[in-house]
Formats: structure tokens, C-alpha cells, sequence
């Protein structure tokens, strides 16, 4: 009995700083005992140990029960941060026993990093996506949880409208929670220089080139351009081709089922770019500017371009700049003879997808926090802050939402950005041949046909 | 010569006991990273998946195929001509200066290191900015004075931005080797720099019949330390362009990092990290060849 007491004593009557290391130190007391009273030595290292394991529990009782919770996230912009924090917060606050650890990181970065951590299988538990391409890669390594039937439990999944689903599903199985915004590509245009030289909103390509005309004799670049970041560039190629032969030139190629890059759809619309160019119609230097620390911004800002085609949340990029004002958007124009549905949009119904990741211990409470990420205070909040949450039945307050929203609305249909879509070794010549071609050193023949062959290389020949 | 009890020669025992840690360390974290390079270089891996597909000699034969390892391996040479024409010299004038002048001007010591001192990333990114055709202050300072035709795009145009870039790293490095140099100088015996000026050696003399040949041996280093560094650069491309625009910039590395981690081929990644390492391997042994064969003649 006494061996056991002693080593407790130690605990209860150590100094201030009395937790597991402090006890360690005075461990070899009970060894000393160990060597007299023999027989209760191994009785005196297990009442040790034990009161080793009592003593944290007892001393610092929140942390070694709470079991932890693991997200990453990429809304590092305000109020991007206090937006998911918020929502943990309350999760935290109404499920006691977890604690939820909030990483926030940058967009590229992350990127690198989740795939990294999922290949050394030490990813997050909570993770967002944009679906497609490098979701389904994780889909098809059994590194992400199926939701399909966390979704199912009290009609979750009709909270949220049906557009937004298409990209996180895979054999009609869904692996993602729309949470962040609706993200489409528009055209920005700064509304001062279409004032002064009377020009108007164009509905089609010749008018866009038209309008290019006009800026130029008056020494203004129609467009600026991150081309450096390259996936501000593909934005352009991926419209183009939608409005020239429609929702399912691309769609067809990508999934083989009898379309190829090689069709003249993708050389037209390879050509219309490098027409686009040589007219002039870009700022420049735009093959090199970074859109990491916003130069493309610059010449919009100093009257040098005119116009920015860009995903909205470029709106708050304006705003942080105090900008916001003087630039108004328009939807990507028609082009005449083409096949696309001019209403159809370029973008993400939901933005970011969050999904649960296979090594999460705690999987229920990871999917309960991605609910709280989206249930009704973080809609009003998201709403507050210009958004579009990916929900049904949102009432929007911001005029440029409100804008935004009839846009995708009425949109005939919504590709997602093909660089999300693809699968990434795809993408990743998808976003090289552009620049290239951007940089008026590929061809739009020679771009489609290395686009085919990695096509056949990768996801096999196209068959009707 | 008979055979003397050392003292101090350690046992086996205590050797094998003090060298473990290090070797162990080392063994983990460089020899077998290295070793296991070549083994996922003949494998397809996207980095993710738990198995993945043997095949064979597939990646080596299409990096000796691929133009933009072509590409890599080309702009790490023009980094290095770069580095050895313009790093050394001017490290080397700049340290003799900073030599001669003694403690007088101890505060440029200071400053010319600065460069040295900042974050490669931080350097990109001001540098970015600097460059910026429209706004930068290369472009705006030419402009003024009204040598519009020399504003180019410095790093957006494909033709001129690996120059662009490796004149920047060379900003950057210089103060390394006056570093490097300015301590092989102060090693030299002052004696003989006396003894000489006693003969009549005078600067010019000094420099090519005393100096450089006292501090051969930092020159030897220095310049085995561009070729590596050279060869295996990563850093300002990857924060100013991404090895772009079209592979323009992209060395060994950028590549490397682009394959394993932008497009998921890790084993195509490993391929090239393996590819680097012999060459960066097979570069140092010829400059070590050479420096051998020239100290030897002497």
C-alpha cells in the first residue's frame, strides 16, 4: 500500500508545474523502493504508470479527451476566415468533446500540400475540393468517404440547389458538400472607358472585336491578363469552345464518348484567340503577369486595359481595393454561327466542396461540422459578405449577387473549369498548351493534337 | 616501423557507438530518399494510389525523349555560364575592394550582403513586381528617360526571361562569394604580400601573381558550388514564372516539381529527380577532374 501512495504523493504534492514530466522526474523514487521492497517494485511501476495516465486525464481534463478534428481551408481572404471559424465555433460549442483544428492556407499551396499528405495517407479530415478531376483521383485511391447516405439522412441533399451536385458525383455516388459561393467567369470592363468612347456591352464576338478596334486607335488594350498564372488563360479557350460547338464538344472529348480535342471546334476556337491577340487585344507583358500578387489588376486600375475576363469573386478583389464601383460585368459574348447556348456559363455551383477524408477517425463529426460550415447563420453570413450560397431559397442583399445570381439562373448549363474537370496530368498540358498558345508559340492545330494524344494516352480513344 | 599503441585511437566499439547517430540520420534522410528515387523511377505513381504499376525502362526513355527536360537541363547550364562569368568575378573585385579598404568602409560589408540575407521567395516577388512590363520600375525608369525600345517584357517574353531571371540569381549570390572570397583573403600570410611589394609587385601584379593564385582553392569551391547550385536551381523561377512562360525558365527542378506534384506523375518525378542527380553527380566529378589535373601540374 504504501508503495502505491508514495508516487501519488509525488503528484498531488509536486510543485506548480505537477503534470506527466514532473512525475517522470521523480519516478526513480519508487524504483529506490523497487530494490528494498521487491515484490511490490512491479506494483509500484504500474501504480506509477497508472497514476501517470489518471494524473492526465485529471490535470488537464479538456484536452486529452477531446478528440480532434482536423480542416484545411483556402478562404484566406476576410472574410473568408472568420466565416469557417465562426462555424466551428458553434459546432464546438453545441458538441462538446471535439475540438476542431483550423488550418487556413493559399490556393496553390494547399493544393500541393493535400496531395502530398494524401499520398503519405496523413490527410486532414475535413478538406475542400473543386470535384472533378483531382477529387475523382482521391475517389478512385479510397482516400475520401462516400456521403451518399450521410446526405440522404432527412433529405440533406435538398437543401442545396441541384446544379451544384454534378461535380462531386461519381457513379452516383457523392463525395462533397457545396459550401463557399457560385463562381462563374465573367467579363469586367472598368464602365469610365466605355462611357468615354460610347461603347456598349457586346453581345457577340465581332462586337467584342470591334470594341477592341475602337481601343486601340485610342491606345487602350481591350484585356488584361494573369497569363502567368496560366489558368486565368484557359478561361477563354474553355468558353470559346462552348459557344462554338456547344456543351458537348468538350464534354464528349473529355469523356470519350466520340468527340476529340482535334475537332475543328477546338482549332476555331484556338484561332479566334490568336485573332484576338494580333488585333491587339491584350495588355502588355500579359503572357507574365502574376495574378498571386494581382498585377493584372494594375493596367485595369490605370486606364491601360479596359476589360478582364475573370471568375466573380474578382468583385472582391475590387472591393479590397476600394474599386468596386468602377467596373460593371457582362456575360461571355455569342459567337455568331456557333452552336452554344449563349446563356451557358463557365464556373462552379458551390465553389468549394468539402469532403471527409478516409483516414478521419471521426467521421460523423466530420460531416456534423461541414453541416454547421453551411447551415443557416453561416448562409446569412456568406450572404452578408456578397455571396452566392450554393442553397436553395437564398435571399440575396448584395446588388452585384442579385446580378450574379440571375446569370447562373438563367444559365442553359454550367461547365466546370476544365483544369478541375480534367484529370490533372490533363490538365496540366490543358493549361501549358494555352499559355503557349497565348504566347503565339503553338498553333491551334498543334495544341489540339497534343491535347488528343495525351486524351488517348491517358483516358483512351474516343467511341461513339 | 613498429607497431605503437595510439592512445587516443578510438576502439571499433566507440567508433561504430559515435558514428551510429550520424550515419543513421544521414542513411534515412539522404542516402535512402536517393536510393528510393530510383526505385519509383521505374514506376507509374501518381502519388496517391496505394500500388502502383511497374513499368520498367517506360519513364527513362521518355525523359531522354522529352524536350522540356531538354529544356531544364539547357537553361541549368545557361545558369551556370551565368553564375561562373558574372559571380565570380565581380565577387572577386568587390571582395578586393572591400580587402583593401580594410575596416574603413566595414558597413558595406554589411550591405552587400543584404541581397543574401532575404527569403528567395521575398526576393520573387519584389522582383516580380520590378519587372512588371507595364508598371515596374525597370520599365518605368527606361521609359523616362525615353529608351522605350529597351522596356521589354523581362519575364514574360519566353525568348529573354530565363536571362531575365539568372541575372537576378546572380544579384543574389554574389554576396556568398565575396564572402567566400574576402575570408580567403584575409587568409593570406601577410608576409607575403609584404615580401612582394618589397619586389615590386604593384596592383595589377598583386592581383594575378599573388592574390588569385593564394586563393585558388576558394575559386576551386566556389565554382564547384555554382555548378550544383546551377544545375539544381528551383527557387525564383518557381516563385516568378512556374519554370513558364511555355517552359521558358523551368529548370531540372521546376520540372521535377511540376511532373510529381502539379500533374501527378511521381514516378515520372522521381525519373527526373534521379536524371538530376547524375547529372548534378557526374558535373561535380569532372570539375573535380579538372582541379585535380591543374593542381597536380603545378
Amino acid at each position: 500500500m504504501i508503495s502505491i501512495t508514495k508516487p501519488l504523493m509525488v503528484l498531488a504534492t509536486g510543485n506548480a508545474e505537477s503534470h506527466g514530466s514532473t512525475a517522470l522526474h521523480n519516478y526513480p523514487k519508487g524504483e529506490g523502493m523497487k530494490a528494498t521492497i521487491s515484490k511490490k517494485g512491479k506494483l509500484a511501476v504500474v501504480a506509477t504508470a497508472s497514476a501517470l495516465a489518471l494524473s492526465g486525464v485529471l490535470l488537464t481534463p479538456a484536452q486529452a479527451a477531446d478528440k480532434v478534428i482536423t480542416l484545411w481551408h483556402i478562404q484566406n481572404t476576410d472574410p473568408g476566415p472568420k466565416l469557417i471559424q465562426d462555424a466551428v465555433n458553434r459546432f464546438q460549442s453545441e458538441n462538446p468533446g471535439y475540438k476542431v483544428e483550423v488550418s487556413t492556407m493559399a490556393n496553390d499551396a494547399f493544393k500541393d500540400k493535400l496531395k502530398v499528405a494524401m499520398g503519405a495517407n496523413n490527410a486532414p479530415c475535413i478538406f475542400p475540393t473543386w470535384g472533378g478531376g483531382p477529387l475523382n483521383a482521391y475517389v478512385k485511391a479510397n482516400q475520401v468517404i462516400d456521403l451518399t447516405s450521410y446526405l440522404a439522412k432527412d433529405n440533406y441533399k435538398n437543401r442545396f440547389v441541384p446544379a451544384s451536385w454534378a461535380n462531386v458525383t461519381f457513379n452516383k455516388k457523392s463525395y462533397g458538400v457545396p459550401v463557399e459561393n457560385s463562381s462563374i467567369a465573367v467579363i469586367w470592363y472598368n464602365k469610365a472607358i466605355f462611357a468615354k468612347y460610347k461603347l456598349k456591352a457586346p453581345k457577340t464576338w465581332n462586337q467584342l472585336l470591334a470594341i477592341t478596334k475602337t481601343l486601340k486607335s485610342n491606345d487602350i488594350a481591350a484585356f488584361t491578363l494573369a497569363g502567368g498564372s496560366k489558368w486565368p488563360s484557359i478561361m477563354w479557350y474553355d468558353y470559346l469552345v462552348d459557344r462554338i460547338g456547344g456543351s458537348t464538344a468538350f464534354t464528349s472529348a473529355a469523356l470519350r464518348t466520340g468527340g476529340k480535342f482535334t475537332d475543328p471546334t477546338f482549332i476555331k476556337a484556338g484561332k479566334m484567340i490568336q485573332d484576338l491577340i494580333q488585333a491587339g487585344g491584350f495588355v502588355k507583358g500579359y503572357n507574365g503577369l502574376s495574378y498571386d500578387n494581382s498585377q493584372q489588376r494594375a493596367p485595369l486600375y490605370a486606364g491601360k486595359a479596359a476589360m478582364q475576363l475573370m471568375g466573380n469573386w474578382e468583385y472582391f478583389g475590387f472591393m479590397a481595393d476600394k474599386k468596386a464601383d468602377e467596373f460593371g460585368f457582362f456575360p461571355f459574348p455569342a459567337v455568331v454561327g456557333g452552336k452554344g447556348d449563349p446563356t451557358s456559363v463557365l464556373g462552379t455551383v458551390g465553389d468549394n466542396f468539402y469532403s471527409v477524408s478516409t483516414k478521419c477517425a471521426e467521421k460523423a463529426a466530420a460531416f456534423k461540422v461541414i453541416q454547421y460550415l453551411i447551415d443557416d447563420k453561416a448562409v446569412a453570413a456568406r450572404v452578408e459578405a456578397g455571396r452566392i450560397p450554393p442553397v436553395k431559397g437564398v435571399k440575396l442583399t448584395d446588388p452585384f449577387a442579385i446580378e450574379l445570381n440571375k446569370l447562373i439562373e438563367n444559365a442553359g448549363g454550367v461547365q466546370l473549369w476544365w483544369d478541375q474537370y480534367l484529370p490533372p496530368e490533363f490538365a496540366g498540358l490543358h493549361l501549358d498548351q494555352t499559355q503557349a498558345l497565348f504566347g503565339l508559340s503553338q498553333t491551334p492545330q498543334g495544341m489540339a493534337e497534343a491535347q488528343e494524344a495525351l486524351a488517348v494516352k491517358l483516358l483512351g480513344a474516343s467511341k461513339k | 616501423m613498429t607497431r605503437q599503441m595510439d592512445p587516443f585511437k578510438p576502439k571499433l566499439p566507440v567508433l561504430l557507438f559515435f558514428l551510429a547517430p550520424t550515419v543513421l540520420l544521414l542513411s534515412t534522410f539522404l542516402l535512402w530518399p536517393i536510393i528510393d528515387s530510383f526505385r519509383l523511377s521505374f514506376l507509374d505513381w501518381n502519388g496517391i494510389d496505394k500500388e502502383a504499376k511497374n513499368v520498367g525502362m517506360a519513364n527513362w526513355i521518355e525523359l531522354i525523349n522529352d524536350a522540356y527536360f531538354r529544356i531544364g537541363v539547357r537553361n541549368g547550364f545557361i545558369l551556370l555560364i551565368f553564375s561562373i562569368l558574372i559571380q565570380t568575378p565581380v565577387g572577386f573585385g568587390i571582395a578586393l575592394l572591400l580587402y583593401r579598404a580594410g575596416n574603413r568602409f566595414r558597413f558595406f560589408k554589411f550591405a552587400y550582403f543584404f541581397p543574401f540575407l532575404m527569403s528567395s521567395v521575398a526576393v520573387g516577388v519584389l522582383f516580380r513586381q520590378i519587372f512588371d512590363p507595364n508598371f515596374g520600375l525597370i520599365n518605368s525608369v527606361l521609359t523616362q528617360i525615353n529608351l522605350d525600345s529597351w522596356a521589354l517584357d523581362w519575364i514574360g517574353d519566353p525568348k529573354i526571361a530565363i536571362y531575365s531571371i539568372s541575372l537576378l540569381v546572380c544579384w543574389q549570390f554574389i554576396p556568398f562569394y565575396i564572402l567566400l572570397f574576402l575570408a580567403a583573403l584575409n587568409g593570406i600570410p601577410r608576409e607575403i604580400e609584404e615580401a612582394a611589394s618589397i619586389d615590386g609587385a604593384r596592383d595589377w601584379k598583386m592581383i594575378t601573381k599573388i592574390q588569385l593564385p593564394m586563393i585558388k582553392g576558394s575559386i576551386i569551391t566556389a565554382i564547384t558550388l555554382m555548378v550544383i547550385g546551377s544545375l539544381k536551381y528551383f527557387d525564383l523561377m518557381w516563385v516568378m514564372t512556374g519554370g513558364g512562360p511555355v517552359y521558358s525558365t523551368s529548370t531540372m527542378a521546376t520540372y521535377l516539381y511540376q511532373s510529381a506534384f502539379k500533374n501527378y506523375r511521381v514516378g515520372y518525378g522521381a525519373t527526373i529527380a534521379s536524371a538530376l542527380f547524375i547529372i548534378v553527380f557526374a558535373m561535380a566529378m569532372i570539375v573535380n577532374f579538372i582541379t585535380r589535373k591543374s593542381r597536380e601540374d603545378k
